[in-house]
């Protein structure tokens, strides 16, 4: 009797522990700040007679977004394109995010396609966009080489442009030297554009 | 027996849990921020890119002083002579011809060549005929006492005639040494052209 009675005040004691058992508790604070995710692309650009030696400066960019930035006929250019004659810039993009680098790729569009209209008086086309010739170098590396506008794809940087990083771009626009007569009194406007990802 | 099913049991655990991790992944990367920025060469207008607003037009000044077309042989503007109304072997009859570049336009190399309008084969009056050409008033002939076909060949060029310039060419023929008799009671047409080639 004695034993069965001890084993049963052992069991008792044993509940009473597990009922007390210890608690505690920790609290973890996770500050998520993102006043300093933001991601942005800024374009600049040059043409002028200086553009081939053009650095950007502060003052130099712009949004480009939701409206192109729209670049200007520096002093001693001219838009007028005449076959196998070229105009020269410089183009830039920086990422202008606090600290998130961006993967960027350019993309050389047409924003006004017009395809095969005539003119009604003088039965010339009016795009001139596919008669355009593109040669695009980054610093030394050639991303285009005289890639006729049809034959455009969009090209993408490898290396991601780290915060604050800026690429400037060499722009050569040739028009065809093969384009004749029906290409006279025809125009196009040239849209790059920079699309830039996180990582 | 049971054991190898448990084990079998924690593998696939482990590759759920590698399924969920990878598609973890593949959301964040869809996740991440993006901006793209634009710059535009031209405003949207037509002409305000790149491109050729004008037309390359070469004309030639008529007896009035008016600019011609004349873009065909049978439409060519009838000049008087400057100077002379008979051909011979020593006294030049002289044509004073001026074709001009229109403005606005592009600027271009202007060819200058000689035709006969009534070429009658062999014998006919033309073929005896050697001219001396001045150009832009130059005290020094461009060609000197060449036929017509050494004229053509010799590919006299006015280069990178400005829009709303022009070139003035002088003429003066001669019949060649000893064929005067057998030039006698012989008429002849003389046609000058301007070939104009955008820069």
């Amino acid at each position: 009797m004695r034993l069965v009675l001890s084993l049963g005040a052992l069991g008792l004691a044993g509940l009473t522990v597990t009922a007390a058992a210890l608690s505690d508790s920790a609290t973890v604070l996770v500050q998520m700040d993102s006043s300093q995710n933001r991601f942005d692309l800024d374009v600049a650009g040059n043409y002028s007679s200086e553009a081939s030696t053009w650095e950007p400066t502060s003052q130099s960019w712009q949004q480009g977004n939701p409206d192109a930035y729209r670049l200007p006929i520096g002093p001693g250019q001219s838009n007028v394109m005449s076959p196998g004659s070229s105009i020269s810039g410089r183009i830039a993009v920086r990422n202008n995010s606090p600290r998130l680098a961006g993967l960027i790729e350019l993309s050389i569009l047409d924003p006004q396609p017009r395809g095969d209209v005539t003119d009604p008086q003088s039965g010339n086309f009016q795009e001139l966009f596919e008669q355009l010739n593109f040669t695009v170098k980054d610093g030394d590396t050639v991303i285009f080489d005289h890639v006729p506008a049809t034959q455009l794809s969009p090209f993408a940087w490898n290396a991601a442009l780290p915060a604050g990083g800026i690429r400037v771009l060499d722009v050569r626009i040739e028009m065809s030297p093969d384009a004749d007569n029906r290409w006279q009194m025809a125009s196009t406007d040239v849209q790059f554009n920079f699309s830039g990802v996180t990582p | 027996m049971n054991k190898p099913s448990t084990t079998r049991n924690g593998q696939r655990r482990v590759l759920l849990s590698l399924g969920i991790l990878c598609a973890l992944g593949v959301t964040a990367t869809s996740a991440a921020f993006t901006d793209h920025a634009t710059l535009n060469f031209g405003t949207g207008a037509p002409g305000s890119g790149v491109g050729n607003p004008n037309r390359f037009d070469i004309a030639v000044k008529d007896a009035s002083g008016t600019l011609q077309d004349a873009a065909t042989p049978t439409a060519a503007v009838v000049l008087p002579l400057t100077t002379g109304n008979a051909l011979s072997e020593s006294s030049p009859v002289r044509l004073d011809v001026r074709f001009e570049n229109r403005n606005p336009g592009v600027p271009g190399d202007l060819l200058l060549q000689l035709f006969d309008p009534d070429d009658t084969g062999e014998g006919d009056l033309f073929r005896n005929l050697r001219f001396t050409m001045y150009i832009n008033g130059s005290s020094t002939p461009a060609v000197t006492g060449a036929t017509a076909d050494q004229l053509n060949a010799a590919a006299v060029t006015a280069p990178s005639v400005a829009p709303g310039d022009g070139v003035d060419v002088r003429y003066d023929i001669v019949i060649a040494p000893g064929s005067g008799v057998a030039s006698l009671g012989k008429t002849t047409q003389i046609g000058a052209s301007a070939k104009g080639t955008s820069r």
